[in-house]
């Protein structure tokens, strides 16, 4: 299995995803920036409550960057998995004498190492950079204690699990049709629902362990599900 | 002479959409042998090598490669196994020794001389570009390159000489005949060019709508027919009738 994770990385041009991730990485800087200014700009807007207090913020952005991140995952599995078993390559996939189920999760394995790595590298470093700045010179309001530090790292280990989930949920449906335009606009059609639902029950730990939960369960069936079909499938 | 059998194939059936695209074939390919399966487009070639590769379920039939039965044994027969369906595919960002160092991993065989593979079929001194870069005679030469670097008991190659220039067909030919006679490798090749299949070739399979209906060895033909191969090929394709064109 160690050879086949090899194989597939060598098979990758990993550089563009690492490109991909760090631009990623960079637009949520600023995202974090703009979630603390908000309520300095409309300092009357109820709406901007939302955004007060770290509390708030750094739910809210776990979530956009578990937005962010499922789409980058549902990139790589349409590259990785779907344009692979979708068009001639299957061919020459087929032919060797390796397990197809070895091979196809080895794929699924290199893409949810590189979702999870990249976003909690990405989290690691923007709150680092957020929370040297607001030690230096704070813009929000508060302090940051130990337990929000400890709900950031949680959070962001939960979200980034999630974002591959969703990769993987987007891949099974893009498999159905083979299309990787619809495994892209299903992963920001579940997103964006996902997003809503997450903002709106994040404040407690038990939501997110459970949304998390829910869906790994999803994803380890539709991997079942797609196991079974690659195994019989013709070309 | 009697010989081995390589790949034996008995009541071949397979269907897609309840059309039979193969009827109850027939084939038996012996050991050390080079065989040339001619049939017009359509006639279903490439889908007995897929058969035979395991890439299709046989509907029904037996198929056996060196008396294992593919639907059992698989894994190991693919070990044995070099082919080239259709037109080869590769992992376009990477070099040719990058791609056939990923074969190589999949069929689990280590230290094998890359370089001189490629010099094999042609391709010495092509450095580090991409595949993407080569043209199209240089792609066929590594799809042959990758076919048999992993030192292949059974060679299947589809349409082998598309794209090559005249000095590389005659440079395959010459290679395949080598493979047979120093390497001991059995050759099952399909090619629409009759005299290129005349010129490699120790047995001649017809196929005709799904099924072989002439096994045959190509010293009979050229014995039998004056015109040779072309002359007796399309006196089987055309029912007898010797073709006027």
């Amino acid at each position: 299995m160690v050879n086949l994770l090899k194989l597939e990385l060598k098979k990758t041009n990993i550089r563009t995803y690492i490109i991909s991730a760090s631009i990623i990485g960079i637009c949520m800087l600023g995202i974090i920036y703009l979630f603390a200014y908000a309520p300095k700009i409309e300092p009357k807007d109820p709406d901007m409550k939302m955004f007060a207090g770290y509390e708030n913020i750094i739910p809210l952005f776990n979530t956009i960057c578990m937005f962010a991140f499922s789409l980058l995952s549902s990139v790589m599995f349409s590259k990785i998995v779907i344009e692979e078993y979708a068009g001639k390559r299957t061919t020459l996939l087929f032919s060797y004498p390796v397990s197809r189920r070895k091979v196809f999760l080895a794929k699924i394995a290199v893409v949810s190492l590189f979702v999870v790595t990249a976003m909690i590298t990405s989290c690691i470093s923007i709150f680092t950079i957020f929370g040297i700045s607001e030690s230096i010179s704070p813009v929000v309001d508060g302090n940051i204690t130990f337990e929000i530090i400890n709900r950031a790292a949680k959070t962001t280990f939960y979200m980034s699990i999630s974002a591959v989930s969703v990769g993987i949920i987007s891949m099974a449906i893009g498999f159905i049709k083979k299309s990787i335009p619809t495994t892209i606009i299903s992963s920001v059609l579940l997103c964006s629902l996902l997003s809503n639902i997450v903002a709106g029950s994040i404040s407690a730990d038990s939501a997110i362990i459970i949304f998390t939960i829910i869906l790994v369960l999803i994803s380890v069936l539709v991997i079942n599900i797609m196991t079974r079909k690659i195994n019989c499938m013709e070309v | 002479m009697d010989y081995e059998s390589a790949v034996k194939i008995s009541g071949l059936v397979k269907t897609f959409n309840q059309k039979e695209v193969i009827r109850n074939c027939n084939m038996t390919v012996s050991k050390g042998r080079v065989y040339g399966l001619l049939g017009v487009n359509g006639a279903g070639k490439t889908t007995i090598f897929k058969l035979l590769l395991g890439l299709l379920h046989p509907t029904a039939g037996h198929i056996e490669i060196f008396s294992e039965d593919i639907r059992i044994s698989k894994n190991k027969i693919l070990r044995d196994v070099g082919s080239m369906i259709e037109t080869p595919i590769f992992y376009e960002h990477l070099s040719a020794i990058e791609n056939l160092e990923i074969h190589l991993s999949y069929m689990g065989i280590q230290n094998t001389d890359i370089q001189k593979t490629l010099g094999i079929v042609g391709l010495q001194n092509i450095g580090n570009q991409p595949v993407s870069q080569f043209s199209l005679g240089m792609r066929q030469r590594l799809g042959i390159a990758r076919a048999i670097i992993h030192h292949p008991k059974l060679l299947i190659l589809d349409e082998p000489i598309n794209g090559l220039d005249p000095v590389g067909i005659r440079e395959m030919r010459e290679l395949f005949q080598e493979l047979v006679k120093k390497h001991d490798m059995t050759i099952l090749v399909s090619s629409h060019i009759l005299s290129e299949i005349e010129q490699i070739s120790d047995v001649i399979g017809i196929i005709v709508d799904g099924s072989i209906v002439e096994e045959i060895e190509l010293a009979s033909i050229e014995k039998d027919f004056a015109d040779g191969l072309e002359e007796y090929f399309f006196s089987i394709v055309n029912g007898g009738m010797k073709h006027s064109g």
